[in-house]
């Protein structure tokens, strides 16, 4: 057994790393799994800059930002497996829905909604909670007022807060909406004073969500244990993507030492079925959150450099620098190397378009093998070799 | 030099201010909380900073920290980035410092050096005192079980001792666990 360190923070999205654990994916593999829960991002990245861990639970920008240097210690990190796709919910307070109700939107319409907050934050900025500045969730919400027409600073501002503090923050009025996941959206949701107004995958169908990310120079000298791992995780990720596993896995996810939350809040997400509000209106999504095989944790540089394209400025260096970042950092040749062997389908292309599947669609692979729908709410087609 | 502590652990911040106070050019103040630091932090001109690497609101505070900006302010963590030895050991003790970019690293050194050993002091003092009293409550729940076999088989109190030793020897468990399945059946049957 060769022991591995993983650190991750409580959330549904974890569970990959979990369940390798736990269900014994990971001892299958050799390895010996060591998890450490963390309570937030910035500890993980810490812990990852000076090797205490070999690798983590990762927000997917975070990989990229750290190989640029954003970070105080930079730190060349690798992502050879997407964790799942989707698993974001934006959720506002009382107020704001009670608001958004008179203006006659519902649930899950991006575009009206995305137009009433840009209203909204010409006046006074509208504040939306996210839990670290860079992830998919700031990411996502900028690409989402951009789209309509608008620069985002100057009509959002994005606060940094921890996902168990989100509901506080709506409470003290500090904020006005949080971008948060899985299982906090759903659990603000019964909570009495939030309501949900849209699952991030109403912006992106099939949004990369977290990584594994693995500590680049750990990887090259222990290639052997970094494929095994790829190979645990990626079990663990089929496992806990078959509808018939997600009670069990929701109660394993919910014990104390791990998430602990109510495993109900947890099973929601994962069915698709959500509670929005405190009357208990439901609403069906889904690909609210996605676990599975090759067809979730399949690195696609392109995602990579959807996120380096949107990001570049924001983070303040050039295009070419964070595309070359995003490329370094997705490894498809290592997910190929690691599941070569095993009856994992591996797509014939290591980048795709995005956003162009409107629904689920066959693909060249050496096996059966579906993508989709990954479409955007604008109907953004990103090509990578045309991204400028 | 201005060292701000932020922890809402008062024992903790209180045994870092008394490593810290050893050194009179040293001015010290302890938040116990995170909120509001960026209204305080122009007031306080802090050069270091002093937080909790596990602390939930660390990411807020490095946001806040970013978004102050200003070139006088801690932004830079820890002393040297290529000092990776001493970053180490303080990610590893569970501190995290902001440090203000190029303030001498002979003066900051001995400020982290400290506060790692402290936090590794009061963990160690953490650590005994939940296993002293882990095995107190072990103890008392031992004796009670011991009682209830005593009154429940006629038992002496040392053969009610050895029966529960031997109990667990052979089902491979501890003497508190076996106690413990004692003393809620009993409370179940009662």
């Amino acid at each position: 057994m060769t022991e591995v360190s993983l650190g991750y923070v409580p959330l549904t999205d974890a569970a990959p790393l979990i369940i390798a654990k736990e269900l014994g994916f990971a001892q299958k593999e050799g390895i010996s799994l060591i998890l450490t829960r963390e309570t937030n991002w910035s500890a993980i990245r810490d812990k990852l800059s000076v090797g205490l861990i070999q690798g983590a639970h990762l927000l997917c920008p975070m990989a990229i930002a750290m190989r640029l240097g954003l970070g105080p210690i930079p730190r060349s990190i690798i992502a050879p497996i997407v964790l799942n796709l989707n698993g974001n919910t934006f959720v506002t307070s009382l107020d704001v829905a009670r608001r958004l109700d008179e203006a006659g939107i519902g649930f899950n319409q991006p575009k009206p909604l995305g137009r009433w907050v840009i209203q909204q934050g010409k006046s006074q900025a509208f504040r939306v909670g996210v839990p670290y500045p860079i992830s998919m969730h700031a990411t996502i919400l900028r690409y989402w007022i951009r789209s309509l027409g608008v620069d985002p600073k100057a009509v959002l501002d994005l606060r940094v807060l921890p996902p168990s503090l989100m509901r506080e923050g709506l409470e003290a009025r500090e904020i006005d909406a949080f971008m948060v996941g899985a299982p906090f959206g759903s659990e603000a949701a019964e909570s009495a004073d939030a309501v949900v107004a849209m699952t991030s995958s109403a912006i992106w169908a099939a949004a990369p969500e977290k990584v594994l990310a693995i500590d680049e120079e750990w990887a090259d000298a222990n290639p052997g244990t970094g494929d095994a791992l790829v190979r645990a995780i990626y079990n663990a990720g089929l496992w806990a993507g078959r509808n018939e596993n997600h009670s069990v896995l929701a109660e394993i996810l919910a014990r104390p030492e791990y998430l602990g939350v109510g495993a109900s809040h947890i099973e929601q997400m994962l069915s698709g079925h959500l509670t929005l509000d405190p009357k208990g209106s439901i609403a069906s999504v889904p690909d609210a959150i996605r676990f599975g095989g090759s067809n979730v944790s399949f690195p696609w540089q392109s995602q990579a450099l959807w996120i380096a394209t949107q990001e570049a400025e924001n983070w303040g260096i050039s295009l070419g620098t964070a595309k070359a970042a995003a490329t370094e950092t997705f490894r498809p040749d290592i997910f190929r190397r690691a599941m070569s062997e095993t009856d994992a389908p591996l797509p014939n292309a290591s980048q795709k378009v995005e956003g162009a599947l409107g629904r689920k669609t066959t693909v060249p692979a050496n096996r059966e093998m579906s993508l989709g729908p990954d479409y955007f709410f604008d109907a953004l087609v990103f090509d990578p070799a045309l991204a400028e | 030099m201005h060292i701000v502590v932020v922890d809402p652990d008062r024992e903790r911040a209180f045994q870092i201010v008394d490593g810290l106070s050893v050194d009179s050019s040293l001015r010290v103040t302890v938040l116990g909380d995170i909120d509001g630091i960026a209204r305080k932090l122009t007031s306080l001109d802090p050069d270091v900073i002093l937080i909790d690497l596990a602390d939930p609101k660390r990411d807020h505070f490095e946001q806040t920290l970013n978004a102050v900006g200003a070139t006088d302010r801690p932004v830079a963590m820890f002393v040297d980035k290529s000092d990776i030895g001493m970053t180490k050991a303080a990610i590893e003790a569970g501190v995290s410092a902001y440090v203000v970019d190029g303030l001498k690293k002979e003066r900051v050194l001995p400020i982290i050096e400290m506060a790692v050993a402290r936090f590794r002091e009061f963990d160690r003092i953490k650590k005994e005192r939940d296993a002293a009293n882990e095995a107190l409550a072990e103890r008392k729940v031992v004796d009670r079980a011991k009682g209830i076999l005593m009154k429940a088989k006629g038992l002496s109190e040392e053969e009610a001792y050895s029966l529960l030793r031997k109990t667990a020897m052979d089902q491979g468990r501890k003497i508190g666990e076996v106690s413990e399945g004692i003393v809620t059946a009993a409370g179940l049957l009662s």
